[in-house]
């Protein structure tokens, strides 16, 4: 077939064999890019078309006004939720895209719910959340600012949840020097309210003693009954009268809590916090760098100076200046420009660009008034100034500066005395 | 433990910013420009040791109960 075509069509518009895609391999690539790329997310919408099949697996569409996906709980991703969908319910789905090969259609592959809106906890929050707003514990005003550089903080949260290893590590990376202080307490269940709220009054008693700066609350992920303590008025209350700042990290990004509202700073993670209390050791170390830069600059344009009211100085008085006190003070000028030299190089040997330019920009210092006489130099191909007779040769190229100007010249011979 | 010795990157950031500044007004003389070189350096140069090499110490809070409290250092 394929032969008999090439006369009527180019030659390159047909497809090589192993360019041709077969329908399974396409889908499956289709689904490896959806996978690999979005990782897992979080999508609302509202649930429509709601199926549930034998096996238990629900199907169903979410959607806004125009636009909708398909999505699957299968079974056994079920007891992660205590959610059961419903037509006309407004949800919040957290799973990964994937492509259902048979059909060739994409879909969400969800794996957790979160009802949005709804339900008695939903309620109780909403009502704590408005009564303290109202008493003022949510005021931007009262927010009390953090450290830049907080030397002791107290992390208050469980001892054996991924928070305290989020933090932790965090701290680690960025900041290690700060010392950190766990006060160790439940996260979930119903003493954990009761012991955040605890632990904050123990570490504003203790932030004298043990120099905290800062504080922080936080637990990974969970349901939102697992979150709840943070959503209790005592730990609230607790959070509001820390006279420490309280940076507020709780479960995820899309979780709010009451604490994350009254306390001075909300982030959505545990990393997130010890991101935010301490600053990065990087940014840091770049800031010492360019400070040194200006004191190496700052240096070298006082040397620089003084060595050209000395040339200015020497041209001006002559031969009336004792050759000899030119001598020691630009003998004097060199060795601090070399003190300087040495100094920068220990903590600038990465940059030694920067060291030669300030050397030449020193050495190099603009003898203008000695020019202006009438002086000049000249310098050989390697770009030394030349002294000597013996530190030509014949045929060489020389640069002669002049007070205005260059003179490029070729040596025609050379001469120990005129 | 090196518990006793508080760093301070705050009080050492505003040292280096002054020398910085002093410098820059250029109305030192040599000597005295090579002297504030060499303390600005020798301060940033601590500074970034002490924060390349700091290690990461966590202590939990155990009790205090006794008005004094009690930390143990606390490995993940």
């Amino acid at each position: 077939m394929s032969r008999m075509k090439s006369g009527l069509f180019d030659r390159a518009d047909e497809p090589k064999e192993e360019e041709i895609y077969s329908v399974s391999r396409l889908n499956k690539e289709a689904r490896y890019l959806l996978e690999d790329n979005f990782g897992s997310i979080w999508v609302e919408g509202e649930v429509s078309n709601l199926h549930v099949s034998s096996a238990g697996h629900q199907y169903f569409t979410l959607k806004e006004e125009d636009s909708e996906i398909d999505a699957v709980m299968f079974a056994g991703d079920k007891k992660r939720t205590e959610v059961s969908p419903e037509d006309g319910m407004a949800l919040l789905v957290k799973g990964t895209l994937t492509v259902y090969e048979k059909r060739g259609r994409y879909q969400l592959r969800a794996r957790d719910l979160r009802e949005v809106g709804k339900g008695e906890l939903q309620e109780k929050f909403q009502k704590l959340k408005k009564k303290l707003k109202e008493e003022g514990l949510f005021e931007e005003a009262d927010k009390k600012s953090l450290p830049e550089f907080p030397a002791s903080i107290g992390i208050i949260t469980s001892p054996s949840g991924a928070a305290i290893r989020d933090i932790a590590s965090t701290i680690q990376d960025r900041f290690p020097l700060v010392r950190s202080y766990l006060f160790p307490v439940k996260v979930q269940g119903d003493e954990a309210a009761g012991e955040i709220a605890g632990a904050l009054e123990q570490a504003n008693r203790l932030g004298e003693q043990l120099g905290l700066d800062a504080l922080i609350v936080s637990r990974g992920g969970g349901s939102l009954e697992d979150l709840w303590p943070f959503n209790e008025e005592v730990v609230a209350r607790a959070i509001y009268g820390s006279h420490l700042p309280v940076v507020s990290g709780v479960g995820h990004e899309v979780d709010f809590t009451i604490s994350d509202f009254v306390s001075d700073k909300r982030v959505p993670t545990p990393t997130a916090a010890g991101k935010e209390i301490v600053p990065d050791r990087r940014d840091i170390a770049r800031e010492l760098e360019l400070k040194e830069e200006k004191l190496l600059e700052g240096c070298a344009s006082i040397i620089r100076e003084a060595k050209q009211e000395l040339e200015y100085l020497t041209g001006r008085y002559g031969l009336r200046i004792p050759f000899r006190h030119y001598e020691d003070r630009s003998q004097e000028c060199d060795e601090l420009t070399r003190a300087l030299i040495e100094t920068g190089t220990d903590f600038l040997a990465e940059r030694e660009d920067l060291i030669e330019s300030l050397v030449d920009r020193l050495s190099l210092a603009n003898p203008t008034s000695l020019l202006r006489k009438g002086y000049s130099v000249t310098y050989d191909e390697s770009g030394q100034a030349v002294t000597s007779f013996a530190d030509v040769n014949k045929g060489e190229n020389l640069k002669t500066r002049l007070f205005e100007g260059i003179i490029r010249s070729v040596v025609t011979g050379v001469d120990e005395s005129e | 433990m090196n518990e006793g010795k508080d760093l301070d990157i705050e009080e050492d950031l505003g040292r280096l910013e002054d020398i910085v500044e002093e410098l820059e007004n250029q109305q030192l003389d040599l000597e005295r420009s090579i002297e504030l070189f060499e303390e600005g350096v020798k301060l940033a140069e601590e500074v970034k040791k002490n924060l390349s090499e700091a290690e990461f110490r966590l202590k939990k809070v155990v009790d205090d109960s006794e008005l004094d409290f009690e930390a143990e250092d606390f490995n993940l």
